[in-house]
């Protein structure tokens, strides 16, 4: 795959010779991106043929046009921070999103940010926080995009229970279409501004991003709205300490527990019941090493922390919640509920640490934290078996996909980290809840990158055959032919419908779907 | 070290883009979230810490080769080691240290920047980085009646710096310095024309053979002028002297002060009164060099191993530099002992503080981008309301300076000395 001169130079034409460039230097940074070690066997997946970073939503309609005329595939991508953003087998143009990062209204009446694709769920939070609401959280962290994550992925984060998820906060959306078209969705497409998704106007969220998204393989989304919901907390969250261990003061009327349970049974009634309660802003079921990790600087102070066994031993199935309440008596009642819901569910308070006092591990739980707990301790992160689906699902899920990493640790090339699956409930429950068991590993450790690989396709093999899901990575990460081609039949071909979305919206097969799906049945 | 020490960092750099932005828990505003220059002018992803981390590994995997756009990525970077701060609140990499061995290569290879070859040929010949000479060093101190150490004797040193040596319209800085000390009743002395320069500009620009010639070469003049503290008001000669000296095996003997720490404790000792009313609103600044680079050396030698089957750790435990232990409260203790001075804080501050351009070679190299950074400084130091943007770095204000009288801010530059002269009795 290459580039020939007239294109380039009509590319160019449209951005300027400044924010486009084919040198290898530059287009290295942009095949190199964290999942590309499980996905091709190394950092580096193919280099691009160019690299191009359009100033606005008429330029990249420009360019998309362009790209249809001269046959050129382009995959866009925003903050680029995704397990497969910059990656494929083959070369493409690689469509650097991060001038359009405008936060262009936060509508305190009807509840809705509209915001470009280099916005990220950070500067949307931060600005929203400011007007008393906040933005849906993401698991993947602050410098994930908004419209990224709500588009054209899933879109799950710690506060899932409140804010609900990525992919359903979408209404308002403008979107490039992959011949070059612009289409506008929900009531923006009537003419009658961002605050719906369905209508009046065109309802085709269905189509655009169906349940995890396109991955950037159906053409640009250059805006969305997406909903927000209230924040009882104040406009600023105050920060104390030093990195790498800043955290947020807990805001009054904010409380933080973790809890203890004996069995995994016993963890998903309590998230059933937490959710009946609607009593928390974050509920997440976490693992010892995700529990720990939270309050550590550095390895070798988790190392300090891990050898003294109390996580182990006490953590393996826990919650941890942060409930938010508009009064002391709101907080106060919200308390008692949950010393029920903990006593009927055979559950005790952690008090070893400072989780009580919010701290140090508020602001990764609120969605403006990071990374450090995926990443840090192997150097990076995968996702084993995970799915969307009802809690009682994802408990069946857990057993599975807990034997399985158990035999892979066995090897030493995955970190023996004892995480089971982490659980976030959407929605106060109503819709399920998402799971997924990570995976950490040394990316410099050839053979850890193997067996990472190799727990990933068993991860595969076996979620399908239980039929518990579709991929250890249905959240968009490694979503392709190949898993699309073998989930489809046993999942009422929803694969057959994508190839058709593709087929009819992308005639000239421009838009790079190496994680998305190509038209051909 | 050696670029290849870094391998293994640069292939964890998981592309997150921390590096770009202020530590996300310290975000204000939006508009103030961008913490790295390179990236925000140059939008690349090459620009970037992590984009350098990626282009370091391709580098040594023969991917890539020496061109003018490497020398471009490279070396628009001011080395301010913002990115450094936001990625080491999420993981244990170094990416700072990872950009100087970058520079170190390809200073070794032979690739070296036009501009910098001629400020560091000046360095050689004349031991300043300003292409001054040398002889007129001692210039800026005439008719003070300050005590020569290359003939007398003194507990205090006051070095100058490269900048505050010749840039004439700074002398009321360095001169001012001396005003105070004197003032307080400290026993201060110069070096004159034989000051010579720390070295520290020409490490950060991958001449890293400088800094231990000038690092030998002052330790020698302070042991043989018998001083018990060194004391200077350029943020890049005190962190030189500081942090890099140390790091290289040449750690001072001598105490090493920086003007506003050494201010500042004259203030506390009753020997500097600031009785005078200074009625205006500031905003601090402040100096990479004087803050986050500031933080003390921490030496560490050893490996990495793996427990838990793959979490890396080190035998023995690494402890890393992280930004918060640089000078931030002294310059503010200062200001805040002015009477009638209001202190305003910019959104980005202390190891999160945008940078003001002038670093790493930048200013020498690429003025435009060095300009455009102070600009993005100074629009943000003007939103607080301030009357002046005070700091605590030569080279800051100097570039500020400019910058101002190209862009016509109405925003005023001054450095603290300016302000506790105006304080004094």
């Amino acid at each position: 795959m290459s580039i020939s001169k007239e294109a380039y130079r009509a590319l160019e034409g449209i951005v300027g010779p400044e924010y486009i460039s084919q040198d290898p230097v530059i287009m290295d940074s942009y095949c190199f991106v964290w999942g590309n070690e499980v996905m091709f066997g190394d950092k580096f997946a193919a280099r691009p043929i160019a690299v191009i970073i359009p100033g606005s939503a008429e330029e990249v309609q420009e360019v998309v046009k362009v790209c249809n005329q001269y046959n050129v595939k382009f995959r866009p991508h925003a903050t680029g921070w995704e397990a497969t953003a910059l990656s494929a087998a083959e070369g493409f143009l690689p469509i650097d999103l991060r001038r359009l990062n405008k936060i262009i209204e936060i509508n305190e009446d009807s509840m809705y940010g509209v915001v470009e694709p280099y916005v990220s769920i950070g500067a949307l939070t931060i600005e929203a926080t400011k007007k008393g609401m906040r933005c849906y959280s993401l698991g993947a962290g602050p410098s994930a995009s908004v419209v990224a994550s709500s588009t054209s992925h899933c879109g799950i984060g710690n506060a899932s229970i409140f804010t609900g998820v990525g992919g359903r906060s979408v209404l308002g959306v403008e979107w490039i279409l992959p011949d070059g078209k612009l289409l506008r969705l929900g009531s923006l497409g009537a003419g009658c501004g961002w605050f719906s998704g369905d209508g009046p106007g065109p309802s085709l969220r269905g189509a655009m991003r169906g349940v995890v998204g396109a991955n950037g393989g159906l053409g640009v989304i250059t805006k969305v709205a997406v909903k927000l919901t209230p924040w009882y907390g104040p406009k600023v969250l105050e920060t104390s300490n030093n990195p790498p261990s800043y955290s947020n003061d807990l805001p009054e009327n904010f409380k933080v527990f973790t809890m203890t349970f004996p069995t995994r049974e016993d963890v998903v009634d309590a998230l059933y019941l937490i959710s009946e309660e609607e009593i928390s802003h974050v509920c997440s079921r976490r693992g010892p090493f995700a529990v720990a990790s939270g309050l550590v600087g550095s390895n070798e102070e988790m190392w300090e922390l891990w050898k003294k066994g109390i996580y182990q031993k006490k953590c393996a199935n826990s919650i941890v919640l942060i409930m938010d309440s508009t009064s002391p008596e709101c907080l106060e009642y919200r308390v008692k509920v949950l010393n029920k819901i903990v006593e009927k569910t055979n559950g005790a308070y952690f008090t070893e640490d400072s989780h009580r006092d919010g701290g140090k591990y508020a602001h990764g739980l609120l969605g403006i934290g990071g990374n450090k707990g995926a990443f840090r301790a192997g150097g990076t992160f995968n996702e084993g078996p995970g799915a969307e689906e009802t809690m009682d699902s994802l408990l069946n899920l857990q057993v599975m996909a807990n034997e399985l990493k158990e035999e892979f640790v066995k090897t030493g090339k995955l970190l023996d980290d004892g995480d089971p699956i982490w659980l976030q409930p959407f929605e106060q429950g109503q819709i399920g809840g998402h799971g997924e068991i990570p995976v950490r590993f040394d990316p410099c450790d050839k053979e850890a990158v193997k067996v990472a690989r190799e727990h990933y396709e068993e991860a595969c093999k076996r979620e399908l055959a239980s039929k518990l899901g579709i991929g250890p990575l249905e959240g968009g990460i490694g979503f392709n032919d190949e898993i699309n081609d073998t989930a489809g039949p046993e999942t009422m071909n929803y694969h057959l419908w994508m190839k058709k979305i593709k087929k009819a919206l992308d005639p000239n097969l421009v838009s790079e779907a190496s994680f998305y799906t190509n038209p051909k049945e | 070290m050696s670029l290849e020490v870094y391998e293994r960092d640069m292939t964890r750099c998981s592309r997150c883009s921390y590096c770009k932005f202020v530590p996300h828990v310290k975000w204000k505003n939006y508009e103030t979230a961008a913490v790295c220059p390179s990236i925000s002018r140059y939008h690349f992803h090459s620009w970037s810490a992590g984009g350098k981390m990626i282009t370091g590994l391709a580098l040594l995997r023969g991917r890539i080769e020496y061109s003018d756009t490497l020398m471009d990525i490279v070396y628009q970077c001011c080395m301010d080691g913002a990115c450094d701060v936001s990625c080491k609140n999420q993981r244990d990499l170094e990416p700072l240290e990872m950009m100087l061995s970058l520079r170190a290569k390809m200073v070794e290879d032979g690739q070296l920047h036009p501009a910098h070859m001629f400020a560091i040929d000046g360095l050689k010949k004349e031991d300043n980085m300003l292409q001054q000479k040398k002889a007129d060093r001692g210039r800026w101190a005439e008719g003070l009646d300050v005590k020569d150490l290359t003939k007398e004797k003194a507990d205090v040193l006051f070095h100058a710096g490269c900048r505050l040596s010749f840039d004439e319209a700074l002398w009321d800085i360095s001169r001012g310095a001396i005003k105070i000390l004197k003032k307080a009743g400290v026993d201060v002395g110069i070096m004159g024309k034989d000051e010579a320069c720390c070295g520290g500009r020409a490490y950060e620009m991958g001449y890293q053979g400088e800094l231990t010639k000038y690092a030998e070469h002052n330790l020698d003049v302070w042991k043989n002028a018998g001083v018990k503290t060194v004391v200077t008001s350029c943020a890049e000669c005190y962190q030189a002297f500081k942090v890099l000296y140390d790091k290289i095996g040449k750690k001072p003997t001598v105490k090493i002060l920086h003007i506003t720490e050494f201010i500042e404790q004259l203030i506390e000792e009753g020997k500097l009164k600031l009785d005078n009313e200074v009625p205006m609103t500031v905003t601090y600044h402040d100096p990479c060099h004087l803050g986050r680079l500031a933080e003390p050396w921490i030496h560490w030698e050893g490996e990495e191993k793996k427990v838990m089957g793959q979490m890396i750790v080190h035998d023995p435990p690494k402890t890393y530099r992280r930004g918060a232990n640089g000078v931030y409260d002294a310059p503010r203790n200062v200001l805040k002992s002015i009477p009638g001075l209001k202190l305003v804080e910019m959104d980005r501050i202390r190891e999160y503080a945008w940078c003001c351009g002038a670093g790493g070679g930048v200013i020498d190299a690429y003025p435009d981008f060095a300009q455009w950074t102070a600009a993005e400084r100074l629009k943000e130091a003007e939103n607080t309301g301030a009357d002046a943007i005070v700091t605590a770095c030569s080279w800051c204000e100097r570039n500020f300076l400019d910058t101002v009288k190209e862009n016509g801010n109405s925003i005023q530059v001054l450095d603290i000395i300016q302000l506790v002269q105006k304080a004094m009795v």
